[in-house]
């Protein structure tokens, strides 16, 4: 993705396909985390997953601009979103393990997600931004209104970051 | 386009692939679309309202100070803490470097632990530009951050103007708490 930056160094703005990008550094994560928990308190997970459903959005519209695909998404567009577009943004690595597109039932690994970067070690799953972003990106593929749920994750000492996804309660 | 720019950034940005990391100076950064930050906005604006969504915001930018100094510091060397002329130097040409805008400072003085600066075409600005409130959150977090790390001394930012509701450019002034 690097070598799709056009920077216009007169206004300070770069473009990807057009879209306006910036660089961020990987604590923007447990960065939001900290600002949603100081206003919100226990509810911050929630709202940076609802966060990440929300900026799932543009993200995955700059996925479709550099691969140029239509509306109508196949298996395999979105296995490349999930396991060759992320990672390029600096979002870790993704490997897509189960998926049913008839029931909505997608099983997700991960390793090196921003969030497990920037806060390190938890007694409790961290990934709600990439929790909300890998989840926007299977309900824009599928259609339909689906729940992501961390069941691993590395900064709690698991091998990797495991998030199904479905249509089931959060 | 900045073809010199474009190839200094091209130098510094290191990506791994394999582990879908990319590091700016030895420091993990994301790309990430600006319209993130306006989006954002709108999403915590729903859930606590304008005052709670700014100042989550702004506590976010604060916090991303810190490894935005980090970098700054790997591209310019430690002793930028020292100067007031290489850190003007420096936010002026690191701002847009990241594609975070343009920006000017107007006054910097570090014993005051003050600074004012304008900037144009920042990441909250937005496409829209149609708020009747400031909307720089994140980037007033950052600076402000960034005055705390250089001054050792609390300080809070306020932007006085912003392009997001009509003025030509978005103002920061930024003093000791």
């Amino acid at each position: 993705m690097t070598r799709l930056l056009k920077v216009d160094s007169k206004n300070g703005q770069m473009f990807i396909e057009g879209r306006r990008v910036m660089i961020i550094p990987v604590e923007f994560s447990s960065a939001l985390n900290k600002g949603l928990a100081k206003v919100v308190g226990k509810g911050a997970a929630s709202a940076l997953y609802n966060q990440g459903k929300e900026i799932g959005n543009s993200i995955f519209d700059l996925f479709i601009r550099i691969k140029g695909i239509e509306v109508k998404y196949s298996e395999d567009d979105y296995k490349r979103a999930i396991e060759d577009f992320l990672p390029l943004g600096g979002f870790g690595r993704m490997e897509l393990t189960e998926l049913d597109f008839k029931s909505g039932e997608v099983v997700l690994r991960g390793w090196n997600f921003p969030e497990v970067i920037s806060i390190g070690h938890s007694e409790e799953p961290v990934c709600h931004l990439m929790r909300g972003i890998s989840t926007r990106f299977t309900e824009l593929v599928l259609q339909r209104p689906l729940v992501g749920k961390e069941v691993k994750c590395q900064a709690k000492g698991d091998e990797y970051c495991e998030i199904l996804i479905n249509s089931g309660d959060e | 386009m900045g073809i010199i720019k474009l190839l200094k950034l091209g130098r510094q940005l290191r990506v791994k692939p394999e582990n879908g990391q990319i590091f700016l100076n030895d420091t993990e950064v994301m790309i990430l679309p600006t319209e993130i930050t306006e989006e954002l906005f709108i999403s915590l604006n729903r859930v606590v309202g304008a005052g709670g969504a700014s100042s989550s915001l702004y506590i976010a930018g604060k916090e991303l100070s810190e490894p935005f100094f980090d970098i700054l510091k790997k591209m310019y060397g430690a002793d930028i803490l020292n100067s007031e002329k290489k850190i003007k130097m420096a936010l002026e040409y690191f701002v847009p470097f990241i594609g975070f805008g343009r920006v000017e400072i107007i006054e910097v003085d570090l014993k005051k632990a003050h600074i004012i600066f304008k900037g144009q075409d920042f990441p909250e600005v937005g496409i829209t530009r149609s708020t009747d409130t400031q909307a720089c959150h994140i980037v007033r977090g950052i600076f402000t951050g960034f005055m705390e790390i250089l001054t050792k001394t609390p300080c809070t930012g306020e932007e006085t103007k912003c392009q997001a509701k009509g003025d030509e450019y978005c103002e920061f002034v930024i003093n000791p708490s």
